[in-house]
């Protein structure tokens, strides 16, 4: 497997997922809010509270 | 040398053996009427296997396979016996749960099962069917899991509600058909009044007698109604001249109602306001006959119509020969007790309330809001629950449970197993006699609560009855 | 030249052919258009009795509120005897459940595999790959091939089920088939072009192998799928307005308009349910049928063709279960605002254990799929680097299971209660709730999808530039679709219920995020990625080929225990709310009678397709023998 490409170093790998991670936790606040929004529901309610 | 031919013949004679044993030993067992209905229903097919196994036996000397024929034939008698001994279960445990009908369909996935063994055992010999016998087996396997789980929940049957026929014209009606329509109303079903316990839509038996000599201990026996009637009109206690001099919670019906003037009228007003007049001995304990435990006929929860209540008047005359008065005369009797607006609108009709249970509902099914199992367990008639519209009766305790389990757990005399409010009301519903308050009797409450109600339905009674406390206002209706 | 006028030829011809193709396939509804029509019309002959008496009577519709012209006469109230409930010693519910369960079998059998025929047989025309192309072409005319004999069993079981009802049941006969007249002749109709193009499809296939036939051929596949999906609403209207009525008044007398009895509130949910189940219900048949093929298998190349079969099957099948849950809660939420009672009978009644049952065997089903999945990594070089991750994926779907299916309130006796001292028990009540159940459904679900990712790169390595930023997307978006669905799951405990209950969109949009996001992006990494060896078909353990066969026993057992919930939810109606049931088995059996009935439904259908799959294997051996040797083959009868 020498040939193998694109190998990145760990740090890099690490800095990618983290990244990936926020995008991912930014997507998913997004996508529950606006949907419990839609329906006419506090995705907040509890710390609302 | 234990081949599997050879381990085959010694499990066929084997199982030969048991099944001859069983026979001869226990001849009436249930495994003995399997096997005797196995051979009632494969014999033809058994038949040609031996046929076949002979002719391989005796007539194919030559043949370099007629061992392994034979061989075949012996396996596939044994797997057609359990295949014939599986089919006989399922044909002796198959019915159509109607009462009476023979056999346990929960015995069912054991013929699955013994398919799955028989399918699988037979691969291992007959090579050429080989991958379709363990399909088999294994699809029968996945049938006999699924089938045993469903077996194993609890299982309930719901019979359908009785045919609810509209109420046709009373008038239009001879008398007799009104007064058979009145003893439906009142017992359930026509012919049903010398039975005890036969309970209907009016549910007056629940408290009246109505034959002679019967129990009536909550209220008057009703039996010779028609000419007891005239004899309390003129009853000082009835005040049949001023209805403002008796001493009763409610003096009349209506304001400027007025009293009843015959046999008709009295029985018209005592279903319009029990409160008017209460026989001696039946007012609710404690007011001093001031106070009648029984609920207006014509508002809710009882709720009868003035037709029906016309059919249950005609009935009380007319099983006793008397000539019931006419239907119109009946009606103009409650038309006096009744104001316009407290007249209940027959079934049907535009704004009425859904008469009796919603169509395609068993009776309880744990669904319904609180207030209704109250109602159609027949609750409020006897106890007053707060928060219950109609349930003022008083025949058994108020029964505010927050306040009185506690209660009822530290007396001396309790000797229930409750430790909590809900065990408490848990136990009450459904062993009424555990504990009895003082000073009613006991043996007034139906024993059969917990036949009759389901588990949702006692623990919405629960959670309802827990939370009531007294001089508090009652919890929200869920 | 000449070779291009020869061709110009054969396309006027095509052309020709597929013109009065169509003509001929829409000339029964032309000749249904004017029964319909009559129906619509209040003066011809039925209603003519009542136009003599008086004015035409006008009436309401239950349920779309529409006066209309009394054409049909009302709904006969029955009594319990031989006139209007003949028996013979048996009870005769039960004798038309087996027959319509059989016939529902192979009829949505029929009506799923021209579908796949169809897409495959398209997939093989667009492809490059001639070796490909001409592996799908194969792979479409086994699947019609096996069709074949269920659309005559198909019919053959209707003309059973019409006679069971007729003989059993002659009253309500006689009503339903007084009302669908016009639909009834439509529907004879159509199936007779039904036939006509299938016979027509499957013996054409040689002759219309290339170019513009070819397409000819497609178009007619898309043809029969088109008849057969009509066919099926319109038998769907029957049950539709057995549990729903409409078109008539309160007293079940027909009001002239035959599109409001066919249009029911439940026709459309019930429709696009029942084809999206006859998918799966194919998919699944389908796969046993590879599965058996796979398991007789004497060469590689045989156990080769029949794993990828399996596979394909399969993966059709799991495709349209997916969706299955959104149709039902589409059909479910119209039950509700039709009947509130009649859902909560389904669902919190007298049906819910069944429920119950259906949440097992999907959570089963789930977990049969990750298995073959697995099981097919097997045999690509280069996955073991995968299978560290299965144990803890196992111990993921288990507990889920496990969670899913904790019942929350059921119906229990009184001493069970009392013995537990209350409705929930103390502890795993709390894991019966929705909360719980939603997010583990959804693990369940967003795993499977794992599975799969996991699966489609198991002998592939991706070389685009951008792959680790594309790993770590994939890992950090699968992280956070967990996170989310459990936390969202947890959240559920401690607000109210009218905000719980809108949690689970979002939920169940993670669980899609992730499938779409996942699956679309893991195609696009594995774009000219580097193989380390191909998929070695065939080489897949015997197992995997009974997991493909529990898929097709579970989504058969889920079908009929679907389509009995559907039915006894009436209760004592044989139409809701119009005709009462008045034999002595208007009750409701119970639920291990109904089990049994439906493992014995199950088992008898898969005792006959497993024989028609065995006839079929005999018949593909003897075809090299026979075929040369010159004698006539005798055509499958086609008369029926």
């Amino acid at each position: 497997m020498a040939e193998q490409i694109n190998q990145v170093s760990t740090g890099k790998k690490i800095g990618f997922a983290v990244i990936s991670l926020i995008i991912a936790a930014a997507y998913f606040t997004w996508l529950d809010y606006s949907l419990m929004n839609m329906q006419g529901l506090d995705y907040f309610y509890l710390f609302r509270k | 040398m234990l081949t599997g031919k050879v381990l085959g013949f010694i499990t066929a004679l084997l199982i030969v053996l048991i099944g001859g044993a069983l026979l001869i030993i226990l001849p009436n067992s249930g495994a003995v009427q399997l096997m005797h209905r196995a051979f009632h229903l494969g014999w033809p097919g058994a038949l040609v296997i031996v046929g076949l196994l002979l002719y391989f036996q005796f007539f194919r000397k030559n043949d370099q396979n007629r061992s392994e024929l034979v061989f075949k034939c012996v396996v596939g008698l044994l797997g057609y016996g359990m295949l014939f001994i599986a089919i006989a279960n399922y044909a002796m445990n198959f019915n159509d749960e109607s009462a009476g009908a023979p056999g346990e369909p929960r015995f069912l996935p054991i013929s699955l099962v013994m398919f799955t063994v028989a399918s699988f055992t037979m691969a291992m010999y007959f090579k050429g069917v080989r991958v379709l016998l363990q399909i088999g087996g294994f699809m029968f396997f996945v049938a006999a899991c699924l089938a045993g789980f469903g077996n194993w929940l609890p299982q309930v049957k719901a019979d359908p509600p009785p045919v609810e026929e509209k109420t046709a014209d009373v008038k239009q009606m001879s008398v007799s058909e009104r007064s058979d329509l009145g003893e439906k109303l009142i017992f359930g079903a026509v012919g049903a009044s010398g039975t005890q316990g036969a309970i209907g839509k009016g549910q007056c038996p629940l408290c009246h007698g109505f034959q002679k000599g019967f129990l009536s201990e909550r209220a008057p026996n009703l039996f010779g109604v028609p000419t007891r009637a005239l004899e309390r009109l003129t009853d000082p206690k009835y005040s049949q001249k001023d209805p403002s001099k008796r001493d009763t919670v409610q003096k009349e019906a209506c304001p400027g109602c007025g009293t009843a003037q015959s046999a008709a009228e009295y029985i018209a007003e005592s279903h319009a306001c029990p409160n008017c007049y209460v026989v001696a001995g039946f007012g609710v304990k404690g007011t001093n006959d001031k106070e009648s435990p029984m609920p207006a006929i014509h508002k809710p929860p009882i709720a009868l119509t003035l037709d029906e209540l016309i059919a249950v008047d005609t009935w009380l005359f007319a099983r006793e020969g008397v000539d019931p008065p006419s239907p119109d005369e009946i009606e103009a009797a409650y038309k006096k007790f009744i104001p316009e607006s407290d007249r209940p609108k027959p079934a049907g009709a535009p704004g009425a309330a859904p008469a009796g249970p919603v169509p395609g509902a068993p009776v309880v099914t744990g669904d319904e809001p609180v207030n209704e199992i109250f109602t159609k367990a027949l609750c409020f008639a006897c106890h007053t629950i707060p928060g219950i519209p109609g349930a003022v009766g008083a025949v058994g305790p108020k029964l505010v449970e927050k306040t009185n389990a506690p209660q009822r757990l530290k007396d001396p005399d309790y000797k229930g197993k409750a430790t909590t409010v809900r065990e408490y009301i848990m136990e009450s519903i459904l062993t009424p006699s555990m504990y009895v308050v003082k000073p009613y009797p006991d043996n007034i409450m139906p024993k059969d609560f917990g036949k009759k109600l389901n588990a949702a339905a006692i623990n919405k009674i629960i959670n309802y009855l827990s939370q009531l406390e007294e001089g508090k206002a009652p919890p929200k209706i869920e | 030249m000449a070779i291009i006028t020869k061709q110009a030829r054969k396309k006027i011809w095509a052309f020709l052919a597929l013109g009065m193709f169509s003509g001929l396939l829409l000339l029964p509804l032309f000749l249904s258009l004017p029964t319909g029509a009559s129906g619509a019309d209040p003066v011809p002959a039925a209603s003519a009795k009542a136009a003599d008496a008086k004015s035409v009577e006008k009436s309401r519709d239950v349920w779309y509120k529409t006066e209309g012209p009394v054409v049909g006469a009302p709904a006969p109230k029955t009594t319990d005897g031989p006139k209007d409930y003949p028996r013979y010693n048996f009870e005769s519910r039960v004798l038309l459940w087996v027959g319509l369960q059989q016939h529902l079998y192979y009829g949505s059998f029929v009506l799923a595999v021209p579908i796949f025929c169809m897409v495959v047989e398209y997939l093989g025309i667009i492809s490059k790959d001639k070796a490909l192309s001409r592996k799908y072409d194969q792979l479409a005319y086994d699947f019609v091939k096996i069709s074949l004999t269920a659309y005559s069993l198909t019919a053959l079981l209707g003309g059973i089920v019409i006679f069971t009802f007729l003989t059993l049941y002659p009253t309500f006969f006689t009503y339903l088939s007084g009302i669908f007249r016009p639909v009834m002749a439509t529907y004879a109709l159509l199936f007779i072009a039904e036939s006509g193009t299938l016979y027509i499809y499957y013996y054409g296939w040689d002759k219309m192998r290339e170019g513009f036939l070819k397409w000819v051929h497609v178009s007619m596949s898309v043809m029969l799928n088109v008849i057969g999906t009509v066919l099926m609403m319109l038998a769907n209207s029957w049950i539709a307005f057995m549990q729903s009525p409409a078109g008539v008044d309160a007293d079940g007398r027909y009001l002239g308009n035959i599109w409001h009895v066919i249009h029911t509130t439940l026709w459309n949910p019930i429709n696009v349910h029942r084809l999206l189940g006859n998918m799966a219900f194919g998919g699944g048949v389908v796969a046993a049928y590879a599965a058996y093929r796979f398991l007789t298998s004497k060469t590689d190349e045989e156990r080769a063709h029949y794993d990828w079969m399996g596979y394909v099957a399969m993966f059709i099948g799991v495709c349209f279960l997916i969706p299955l849950p959104f149709a039902g809660y589409w059909l479910m939420r119209e039950v509700y605002a039709y009947r509130q009672q009649m859902g909560i009978t389904l669902m919190g009644g007298l049906l819910a254990w069944l429920f119950i049952i259906q949440a097992v065997m999907i959570g089963a089903l789930f977990l049969t799929t990750n298995y073959y999945l697995w099981q097919g990594m097997e045999r690509m070089r280069g996955a073991e680097r995968y299978q560290k991750y299965i144990k803890y994926m196992v111990f993921v779907l288990i507990a889920c299971f496990i969670v899913w299916l904790t019942p929350h309130t059921i119906v229990m006796t009184p001493a069970e209660l009392k013995a537990m001292g209350g409705q929930q028990h103390p502890v795993l009540g709390n894991y019966g709730v929705m909360s719980a159940k939603n997010g583990a459904i959804n693990t369940i679900i967003t795993t499977t999808v794992l599975s799969f990712i996991m699966y489609q790169r198991g002998n592939k390595i991706p070389t685009v530039k951008w792959a680790p930023l594309g790993n770590s997307f994939l890992f950090g978006f699968f992280t956070m679709a967990y996170i989310n669905i459990i936390w969202l799951a947890i959240y559920g405990y401690y607000i109210p219920a009218n905000v719980r209950v809108g949690l689970s969109v979002p939920q169940v949009a993670s669980t899609l995020s992730c499938l779409f996001i996942g699956v679309t992006l893991n195609a696009l990494m594995l774009k000219g990625a580097k193989d380390t060896g191909p998929i070695a078909w065939g080489q897949i353990s015997v197992r995997s080929q009974y997991a493909l066969i529990m898929l097709a026993t579970s989504f058969t057992w889920m079908m009929g225990l679907m389509g009995y919930i559907r039915s006894s939810v009436r209760l004592f109606w044989h139409v809701n709310e119009i005709m009462r049931d008045n034999s002595p088995w208007a009750f409701t059996h119970t639920i291990g009678f109904g089990a049994n009935m439906i493992s014995f439904n199950v088992l008898f259908f898969w005792m006959t397709i497993l024989f028609v799959f065995w006839l079929g294997s005999l018949g593909a051996k003897k075809a090299p023998v026979t075929a040369p040797s010159g004698q006539k083959v005798p055509i499958p009868a086609s008369s029926h």
